[in-house]
C-alpha cells in the first residue's frame, strides 16, 4: 500500500504502471499496451516509470537544498493575496476542507483505468500538498505534523515526483463535481503546476517554450507567424473553393466586421477541413467576419490556463486587444475547448472596460446559423453513425451542452450519445495540455492510461456496427481533443479495425449543405 | 464553577474561531472565475442537464438570472439528504448521514434547551425526544464511520490520526449524553438550569458526574470545531456559492470591475525567468510580454 509519505522515499519507481493490471478493452482492441522506454539518460521517472517533464534529479546536496528552498518560496506565494489573488480563495478552501471520503476516486478515469494505481488517486497528490502546506507554512507545523502522523519530508525525490504528478491529471474536474464539500482536487493540481512554472521555471516544453512563449513571440504555438498564417489560409481558401464550388475568400483584419473568428491555429495545419468548413458556412450565411493577424490573435490557444497565470493573462490580453483594435461586435471562439474557457470564463474578469468584447462559442454561433435557415441542409447526406465527444472545457466547465446536440440531432440521422455524456462526460485524456505532449515516453502513458476510458466509450458507442465497412464519425468540437483522438485511434487501431474517424462540428454542417456538389467529409484518416 | 468557566471559554473559542475563519475567507481578494456545471441556475431544463447562459444567442445582451431558490433547494437536498454522497459514495452515505442527523438534532436540542431556560416553557419531553434522536443517530453514525475508517481498504490509507480522533470525539459527545440520561432522566431540566447559571440568572445546579462529563465533552467539541475541516458545515457557502456557482460576468458587476482593477495593481514577486516580479504590479508584468515582442 502506497501512502502519501512514500513520495519522499527514494526507492526506484514508486508506483509503476503495470500493463497487466489495466482494465482490458473490448476485442479486437484488447492487445497488451506497448510501453516504450525511449528516455534520455538521467531523466527522472521515479514516480511511475513515465515522464512529462524530463527533469533530472539534483546532482548534489547543494542543488537539492536550493530546489527545496525554491519550492517552499513558491508555496508561500501560492498563499499570498498579492501573488495569487486569482485563485487564493479557491485554493484555501480546497486545502482546508477535504474529509478524505474518497468519493472522487470513482469519478477519476485516470485512477480507474490505471487499475487503481494509488498515485493517480485524486486525493493522493492533493493530500501530499495539504500535508506539506500544514507542515511548512502553518505555525508549529512540524510539531503538529508529527502529532497527526502525517509527516512528509520535503526532499528532492518528493519535489521531482510531485512535479511529475502534477502532470498525471487532465484537470477534467470530474472529481470536483462529485465532492460533497465542494473541494476541487484538480485546482490543487493546477496550482502545483503554477508553483513549478511561476517560481521555479519548471513546465513541459510543449506548453511553455514551444507553447505560450512561442505564441507571444511569433504569434502562434504552431510556430506560424502572421505571414505564414495568411499564406496557409489563402491556400486553404483555394482548396475549399475546389471542394465546395463556392467563392471563398477569408477576410483578414477587416475593421468593423461583426465577428472576429479565432481558430485554434493547429486546425490550419493539422485539420484544415475545419477552417475551410467555417469559411464556407460564413460565406453561405452572409456573415460579416474577419480573422486577425495580430500576434496571438489568430490562435485561440492559451496554454497558460493550465499552468501559469501570467502567461495566461498575457495571451488573453493580446486576443482582446486585437478585437478592440478591429472594432468588431463580438469574438467567436472556434472549435477549441480550452480556448473557450480561457477567453470566456477565466479571463473574463481581467478584461475590464473596453477590452471586454463579447465572446461567443462557435457551437452557439453555428447552432444559430443552422436554426436561421440561411443554409440549405439535407440531413440524409450525413446518414452514417455519429457520436459526440463532449470537451470538458466547453461542457462541464462552461455549461455549453445543448447547442452542439441540437445541430447533430438536426443534421445526423444516426446520432447517438456516449455513456455517460454531457456534463458527466469523460475527458479524452489529452486535456490540460497532454494532447500536445509526447516527449520521452509520455505518449505511451497518454495512450494506455489517460485516454483509455475515452477509447472504451467510443467503441461502446458504435458497438452495434463494429466492422470497418461502415464508416463512423466521432464529432469532437475541440482541437486538442481531436489531437488526442487522432493519436488514440492510431494507437488502438480504431480506424483500421472499426472505421472510426473523428472531426469537428462545422465539417458535418458543410457536409449536409446541398449547394455543395461533392461530399465535404472525405473519410481520410489524418 | 470550573465547568462554568470552561464552558465560557469554549463558547468564546467557538465564536471567535468561527468568525475568524469566515472573515479570513470572505476578505480574500475577488478571484477569477472557476465555475463548474451543473449548477442550480438558469431554466429548470438547464439545471437538469447542466446548461448555462453561454448557450444563449448573444448572452451578454440578456438579463442575468438570479436563482436563490434553486441554490437553496440544492443546499437543502445536500444538508438534509446528502444527495451527492448518495449518488457517488453509497457505502459511506448511511453512516455519514446518521452522524450529521445526530449533530443537527444536537443543535435542535440545544436550541430547545435555551428556549426552556429563557422562557421556562414545559418542553422537557420534546427535548428528551430530540436528544434521544441525536444520541441514537450520532452514536451509530460516528461509530459506523469509525469502523469504515479503520477497516475499509478504500478509506484506511488516507485516514489520518486526526480523522480517527475527530470521530472518537463526536462519538464521545453522544456517548456521554447517553450516559447522562441513564444517570438521571431530568437532564433537560438540569441543562436548562445550567444555561441560566451561565447567564447569571440562576445558581449553578448540582449535576450528576455523567452530565458534567457530557458538558465538558460538548465544550471540548465546541472549542476544537473551528480548528478542523468540520467547518465545511458553513464553508460550503463559499465552495459552492462563491466558487463553483459563481458565473457572474464582469460586465454585469461594477464592484467586481473595481476589485479587479485593484488586483491588477497588486505587486507580484514570482521569480521564474519569464516573470521576475520584483514587486512590479500584475498589470506591468503582464504588459512586459508586449514590450519584449516589440524588441
Amino acid at each position: 500500500m502506497i501512502r502519501p509519505a512514500d513520495i519522499a522515499r527514494a526507492s526506484g519507481v514508486l508506483s509503476p504502471v503495470n500493463a497487466g493490471q489495466l482494465p482490458s478493452l473490448p476485442a479486437p482492441f484488447d492487445a497488451s499496451p506497448r510501453v516504450s522506454q525511449k528516455l534520455r539518460a538521467g531523466v527522472d521517472t521515479s514516480l511511475d516509470g513515465f515522464t512529462a517533464l524530463g527533469l533530472q534529479p539534483p546532482a548534489n546536496l547543494q542543488e537539492e537544498e536550493a530546489l527545496v528552498e525554491r519550492f517552499l518560496s513558491g508555496l508561500q506565494k501560492l498563499f499570498s493575496a498579492d501573488d495569487n489573488w486569482p485563485f487564493f480563495q479557491q485554493l484555501s478552501l480546497s486545502v482546508d476542507h477535504c474529509t478524505h471520503c474518497q468519493s472522487c476516486a470513482d469519478a477519476c478515469p485516470i485512477y480507474q483505468e490505471s487499475g487503481c494505481n494509488e498515485v493517480y488517486r485524486p486525493t493522493y497528490r492533493s493530500e501530499i500538498f495539504r500535508r506539506v502546506v500544514r507542515k511548512y507554512l502553518r505555525p508549529g507545523g512540524k510539531w503538529v505534523a508529527a502529532l497527526r502522523g502525517e509527516d512528509i519530508q520535503l526532499n528532492a525525490t518528493a519535489i521531482v515526483r510531485l512535479a511529475e504528478l502534477a502532470y498525471r491529471c487532465t484537470l477534467c474536474r470530474r472529481c470536483a463535481q462529485v465532492c460533497p464539500i465542494g473541494v476541487d482536487n484538480a485546482l490543487i493540481t493546477r496550482e502545483l503546476r503554477k508553483l513549478f512554472s511561476m517560481e521555479m521555471g519548471i513546465a513541459p516544453k510543449e506548453l511553455h517554450d514551444k507553447g505560450s512563449v512561442l505564441q507571444l513571440r511569433v504569434g502562434s504555438s504552431t510556430g506560424m507567424n502572421p505571414r505564414a498564417a495568411k499564406d496557409n489560409v489563402e491556400f486553404l481558401d483555394g482548396e475549399a473553393q475546389e471542394l465546395t464550388g463556392m467563392t471563398i475568400h477569408t477576410p483578414w483584419d477587416k475593421e468593423g466586421a461583426d465577428v472576429l473568428l479565432i481558430h485554434n491555429a493547429g486546425e490550419i495545419l493539422s485539420w484544415p477541413e475545419n477552417p475551410m468548413a467555417f469559411a464556407a458556412i460564413l460565406e453561405a450565411a452572409g456573415i460579416s467576419w474577419t480573422l486577425s493577424s495580430e500576434l496571438a490573435a489568430y490562435d485561440s490557444v492559451n496554454y497558460g490556463v493550465w499552468y501559469d497565470d501570467v502567461q495566461f493573462a498575457r495571451v488573453a490580453m493580446r486576443q482582446a486587444e486585437a478585437a478592440r483594435k478591429l472594432k468588431v461586435k463580438k469574438i467567436v471562439m472556434g472549435e477549441c475547448g480550452h480556448g473557450h474557457k480561457a477567453s470566456m470564463v477565466v479571463a473574463d474578469r481581467i478584461l475590464t472596460g473596453d477590452l471586454n468584447i463579447p465572446r461567443e462559442s462557435a457551437l452557439v454561433f453555428l447552432r444559430d446559423i443552422v436554426r436561421s435557415g440561411r443554409l440549405h441542409l439535407d440531413p440524409s447526406r450525413n446518414d452514417f453513425p455519429v457520436t459526440l465527444h463532449d470537451p470538458c472545457n466547453m461542457v462541464r466547465l462552461m455549461g455549453i451542452v445543448e447547442p452542439q446536440r441540437e445541430v447533430l440531432r438536426t443534421l445526423c440521422p444516426q446520432f447517438r450519445e456516449m455513456t455517460p455524456h454531457g456534463v458527466e462526460n469523460y475527458c479524452c485524456g489529452g486535456g490540460s495540455g497532454f494532447a500536445v505532449m509526447s516527449g520521452n515516453n509520455f505518449l505511451d502513458w497518454r495512450m494506455t492510461v489517460a485516454g483509455r476510458r475515452k477509447v472504451r466509450q467510443v467503441i461502446e458507442a458504435f458497438a452495434d456496427q463494429p466492422g470497418p465497412e461502415i464508416k463512423k464519425y466521432v464529432c469532437a468540437p475541440c482541437s486538442n481533443c481531436k489531437g488526442q483522438l487522432r493519436d488514440l485511434f492510431q494507437y488502438h487501431g480504431l480506424w483500421e479495425k472499426s472505421g472510426i474517424m473523428y472531426g469537428g462540428l462545422a465539417e458535418l454542417i458543410v457536409n449536409a449543405m446541398t449547394d455543395i456538389k461533392q461530399k465535404f467529409i472525405q473519410w481520410e484518416f489524418h | 464553577m470550573a465547568l462554568l468557566i470552561f464552558i465560557y471559554v469554549a463558547a468564546a473559542a467557538f465564536i471567535i474561531g468561527n468568525v475568524y475563519r469566515i472573515v479570513r475567507i470572505a476578505r480574500m481578494p475577488a478571484h477569477l472565475r472557476w465555475e463548474l456545471y451543473p449548477m442550480p441556475k438558469g431554466t429548470h431544463a438547464q439545471q437538469q442537464y447542466g446548461g448555462s447562459y453561454f448557450e444563449q444567442t448573444e448572452w451578454w445582451t440578456r438579463p442575468r438570472e438570479r436563482s436563490w431558490p434553486g441554490e437553496l433547494a440544492y443546499i437543502a437536498r445536500e444538508v438534509l439528504c446528502f444527495k451527492t454522497l448518495w449518488g457517488n459514495n453509497r457505502g459511506l452515505w448511511l453512516w455519514s448521514w446518521l452522524t450529521h442527523v445526530g449533530l443537527y438534532s444536537l443543535v435542535v436540542t440545544a436550541v430547545l434547551t435555551v428556549a426552556m431556560a429563557a422562557s421556562g416553557a414545559a418542553i422537557a419531553g420534546v427535548v428528551q425526544w430530540t436528544a434521544g434522536i441525536a444520541i441514537c443517530a450520532g452514536m451509530s453514525g460516528s461509530l459506523g464511520m469509525l469502523a469504515m475508517r479503520v477497516a475499509s481498504p478504500r478509506l484506511r490509507p488516507f485516514s489520518t490520526r486526526l480523522d480517527i480522533f475527530n470521530l472518537l470525539l463526536i462519538a464521545s459527545v453522544f456517548g456521554t449524553g447517553a450516559a447522562a440520561f441513564m444517570s438521571d432522566a431530568r437532564v433537560p431540566e438540569q441543562m436548562a438550569t445550567f444555561l441560566r447559571s451561565l447567564f447569571g440568572t440562576s445558581p449553578a445546579p448540582r449535576l450528576t458526574l455523567a452530565s458534567s462529563i457530557h458538558l465538558a465533552m460538548v465544550g471540548v467539541f465546541l472549542a476544537y470545531f473551528p480548528a478542523t475541516h468540520m467547518t465545511h458545515a458553513y464553508m460550503k457557502f463559499f465552495t459552492f456559492h462563491r466558487v463553483r456557482w459563481d458565473d457572474t460576468p464582469v460586465v454585469h458587476d461594477s464592484a467586481l470591475t473595481q476589485a479587479m482593477s485593484e488586483n491588477l495593481g497588486r505587486p507580484i514577486s514570482w521569480s521564474a525567468p519569464h516573470i521576475v516580479g520584483d514587486g512590479r504590479t500584475w498589470a506591468a508584468v503582464v504588459a512586459r510580454a508586449d514590450e519584449e515582442a516589440r524588441r
